[in-house]
């Protein structure tokens, strides 16, 4: 087991990546650049595959520079010592960070090669159960000290970065080329789950496929009906009395559209299966109730991953109104408690119900919309295509056909109180 | 959310092994190791006291395994309820409010006699 090669991913909060940037790039009455200490808690998803998430910064103090040519910035015990504390208290990991300061993936320079390594081995003394190392930043990508299959800056554009590998170009997206360069492998890289692979879930799939998004994981713990056969794009009328999974029916479509693409098919709750949603890239959710969402959207935040989330209802009232939403809920901003989308009052209403939900309205084409929608939210997402970085709360009136910003979204403030970075990764206890 | 220390102290009473811990802007009291009445499999579990108005339910206490062996049957409506990190297991059991914590706590285990 023991030569079995470690996969880690690592996640930092666009907040902490932002405030990492401006630190380090204040010029030091002498020092010739700037030194800080990243916070990071570790979780284990499998024996082989760790999550590095961050969860704070501490820039080191103009006092605590040591005035030598030699080097490019030398630290004293004091800052040390800081970085001693604040892995201590928070009972995490710690990584030495300083910007070479230009675009592109930097590497370590000959000092840093000679000394950062020292700094990691006290790093590694101090907090042994935890991952250390040293990380150097530039302006959009990052050189690692610890060997990672990917490094992400959850926030808008998502930024990803994988080891370097050779795409090919493939014809397949020759129309869609003006999502960037570097769009493709992108897609070829990221990990996208998709939670429900019903009425939304299944055009998801389907358009994923067809974009090129190569690692997907898809959870259903159904089977296909004749009550899902309005609506699920892909399944045929003999998957009703075979009683097909749903998570078949992907298989087939998206496979048939991309030979090339990795699935990973969990045909139980994703609550059952935690580790396969936690070491996804993003998450795009049809799930059917707002406990589910509740739920959904707590594990997303806690391990750094950005939920796209779709959801359509028809009320009766006096007449019937059609009507939906696509909300980004984005780590570090508005969640959908603050968007006023989930609130205690539906939730005890839910409850309430419970046993009785019934089959409520669904049907394929408003599922199009949304689906769709929820789609172009994603490929904005990882390509920055728009340059649109507004947080994304999107109301569907069915009736009209209108799709418009949901009003409740100018008076929602991007600060979000439910879920605080600091408690992201393992939950932090405290004993009373 | 702050708890009082005299209803903590009264709680420990009862559960010394207690932390609290926040998630989605709901403050949970975990019990760890919370003895449970004999008849129950298992009769040791960990616990989540959610003091506080959620899912409908003025209060909840989440156990962190599906308790068999009850004599009354009960609606146990939230089955692996994530929560922390963790799946968790309610029984629908409504406790109007106002209650102290160790009161609270014992009434929600009532639910299993
Ligand atoms: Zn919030």
């Amino acid at each position: 087991m023991k030569n079995k090669k470690l996969n880690i991913k690592f996640r930092i909060p666009e907040e902490l990546h932002k405030r990492m940037l401006l630190d380090l790039k204040r010029p030091h009455p002498f020092a010739y650049e700037r030194v800080g200490f990243l916070f990071a808690k570790t979780v284990k998803l499998s024996p082989n595959v760790n999550l590095v998430i961050a969860i704070d910064y501490l820039p080191v103090g103009d006092n605590d520079y040591i005035n030598d040519k030699e080097v490019g910035a030398k630290i004293n015990s004091n800052a040390i010592r800081a970085a001693m504390q604040g892995v201590f208290e928070k009972d995490c990991g710690c990584f030495h960070v300083h910007l070479h300061n230009h675009s592109g993936r930097p590497s370590p320079s000959f000092t840093d090669a000679k000394s950062l390594p020292g700094i990691v081995k006290s790093l590694n003394n101090i907090a042994p159960k935890h991952t250390n190392g040293f990380l150097i930043l530039s302006r959009d990508a990052f050189y690692s000290s610890i060997k990672t299959d990917s490094i992400s800056v959850i926030g808008y554009p998502f930024l990803l970065q994988y080891p370097i590998k050779k795409t090919i170009k493939d014809l397949m997206f020759d129309r869609q080329s003006f999502l960037g360069t570097n769009s493709q492998s992108l897609f070829e890289n990221i990990k996208v789950g998709i939670i429900g692979y019903g009425g939304g879930g299944s055009h998801i799939g389907q358009q994923l496929a067809h974009l090129g998004v190569k690692n997907l994981t898809i959870f259903d713990y159904d089977k296909m009906e004749d009550t899902n056969l309005n609506r699920l794009i892909g399944g045929v009328y003999t998957d009703i009395k075979k009683a097909i999974l749903k998570v078949n029916i992907a298989k087939r479509v998206i496979k048939r559209i991309f030979p090339k693409s990795n699935l990973t098919l969990i045909a139980k709750k994703w609550q059952q299966a935690p580790e396969e949603l936690q070491i996804c890239d993003i998450i795009l959710g049809g799930v059917d109730s707002y406990t589910e969402r509740q739920q959904l959207e707590a594990e997303c935040r806690r391990f750094l991953i950005p939920l796209i989330d779709i959801g359509m209802d028809v009320y009766d009232s006096g007449g019937y109104s059609m009507s939906g939403q696509v909300i980004l809920s984005m780590p570090g901003s508005a969640c959908m408690s603050c968007y006023g989308f989930l609130t205690e009052d539906k939730l005890a209403k839910e409850a309430a119900k419970y046993g009785n939900v019934g089959g409520r309205p669904q049907v394929v084409w408003p599922n199009g919309v949304l689906a769709s929608t929820a789609v172009g939210v994603f490929v904005d997402l990882v390509t920055g295509w728009s340059g649109n970085s507004d947080g994304v709360y999107l109301s569907y009136d069915g009736n009209s056909g209108k799709i418009t910003d949901h009003i409740r979204k100018q008076f929602t403030s991007e600060k979000c109180d439910h879920f605080r970075i600091e408690n992201t990764g393992k939950p932090n206890y405290t004993k009373i | 959310m702050n708890f009082p220390e005299d209803q903590i102290l009264e709680l420990k009473s009862i559960a010394p092994d207690l932390s609290v811990a926040q998630d989605g802007g709901y403050t949970y009291i975990r019990i760890d190791n919370l003895q449970l009445p004999d008849h129950c499999q298992p009769n040791v579990v960990n616990a989540l006291l959610c003091p506080s108005q959620r899912d409908g339910y003025a209060s909840s206490l989440f156990f962190s395994a599906h308790i068999a062996g009850l004599p009354n049957p009960r609606n146990w409506n939230r089955i692996n309820v994530r929560i922390l990190g963790e799946n968790w297991y309610a029984i629908s059991w409504g406790v109007t409010p106002g209650y102290r914590l160790a009161e609270l706590l014992l009434i929600h285990l009532s639910a299993l006699r």
